[in-house]
């Protein structure tokens, strides 16, 4: 029992942090092409 | 089920794909993912539909993080819910129904019934909006509005949700909505956003915009749900689940580029198609499970 909810818990963190991950480095790679350029940045638009 | 490197690598490849083509046209590729899993790759139904459901979790949080969502904006997907939850706990139920059946015996052949429930129910799905998908797009975006539930299905008690639509929405409707929504995604391992997306806006009348952030909220809480009761069942399989993840997220990124270059209709109408050339992978599947 103690298992299968381990198991159900890490196939939410696995994504959700894949997620949050993904999310971090295109900020970053955002804050990086504003510094380089005067232009405005628009962010990738994703949709489910 | 062991998959060795080259098996990982082959998932990856057709994550990618799938995210592709998911970020070209802006849905979440579920519909795409469990056929190609199943019939290409060859991997049981009921772990290319949990896998599918599991995977869809990662975009959805990164889409979700890239926006500002407001404490208004949770109104209707909280209202939704309950219809969702029941919806994944039914669709998942009739899975592990027909997981459990194992075979039938038809023309002399072994047929799984889980594969023979899916792929009929993707047939379905999949000609019905492939066939609406073309006819939408030999109109322009601005023929397309409507707001057939707002007008002809006002069943009360009825809600107001300023921050989505002027005019009040019907509870029960909403529920009945999010049970079909959530029985699909249990059933089939889709996000949800392939209908949901159509219903918010020609359906429901609620603006494009506030409509992809409130279908980004609804197909994460589907995508929970749907995880919890497919890993609950043993229906996920955790290295499927990330070899989609890396190769979906480089696919998606590359696909949701080449979307900025097309035009609404174009896209209708290669969306249409690519529906209905799935439908027919799954229509030839169907054929050669029931005749050999």
């Amino acid at each position: 029992m103690l298992d299968k909810i381990f198991f159900i818990i890490a196939c939410i963190i696995i994504p959700v942090l894949w997620g949050v991950i993904v999310n971090w480095i295109f900020n970053q790679w955002q804050d990086r092409s504003n510094n380089n350029s005067d232009d405005d940045y628009i962010f990738p638009d994703y949709q489910i | 089920m062991g998959f060795g490197w080259f098996d990982f690598f082959l998932i990856s490849s057709a994550g990618g794909l799938i995210g592709f083509l998911a970020g070209m046209f802006g849905v979440g590729g579920g519909f795409l993912l469990v056929p190609i899993l199943n019939i290409v790759l060859g991997i049981p139904m009921e772990l290319a539909v949990g896998a599918s459901a599991c995977q869809v979790l990662g975009p959805a949080t990164t889409s979700l993080l890239a926006r500002k969502i407001k404490f208004r904006d949770l109104f209707f997907p909280l209202v939704i819910t309950g219809g969702l939850l029941l919806g994944v706990i039914a669709g998942t139920g009739i899975l592990e129904h027909a997981k459990s059946s194992t075979s039938v015996v038809l023309n002399a052949r072994n047929i799984i019934v889980a594969d023979l429930v899916v792929l009929i129910a993707y047939l379905f799905m999949l000609t019905g909006l492939g066939v609406l998908s073309l006819r939408s797009a030999r109109r322009d975006d601005s023929e397309l509005k409507g707001t057939l539930f707002t007008e002809r299905f006002q069943i009360p008690p009825v809600a107001r949700f300023p921050s989505l639509v002027e005019e009040p929405l019907s509870i029960p409707v909403i529920a009945w909505f999010g049970l079909g929504l959530g029985l699909l995604s249990g059933l089939l391992g889709i996000s949800g956003g392939l209908l949901l997306f159509p219903v918010l806006i020609f359906g429901l009348g609620i603006p494009t915009h506030r409509a992809i952030t409130c279908s980004l909220m609804i197909v994460w809480i589907v995508a929970f749900q749907s995880t919890i009761a497919h890993a609950w069942h043993g229906n996920i399989n955790i290295m499927i689940v990330i070899a989609l993840l890396l190769g979906g997220t480089v696919g998606a990124r590359l696909g949701s580029d080449l979307n900025a270059r097309l035009k609404g209709l174009q896209l209708r109408r290669q969306f249409g198609w690519l529906l209905l050339s799935v439908a027919l992978m799954i229509g030839a599947r169907l054929v050669f499970l029931l005749a050999g």
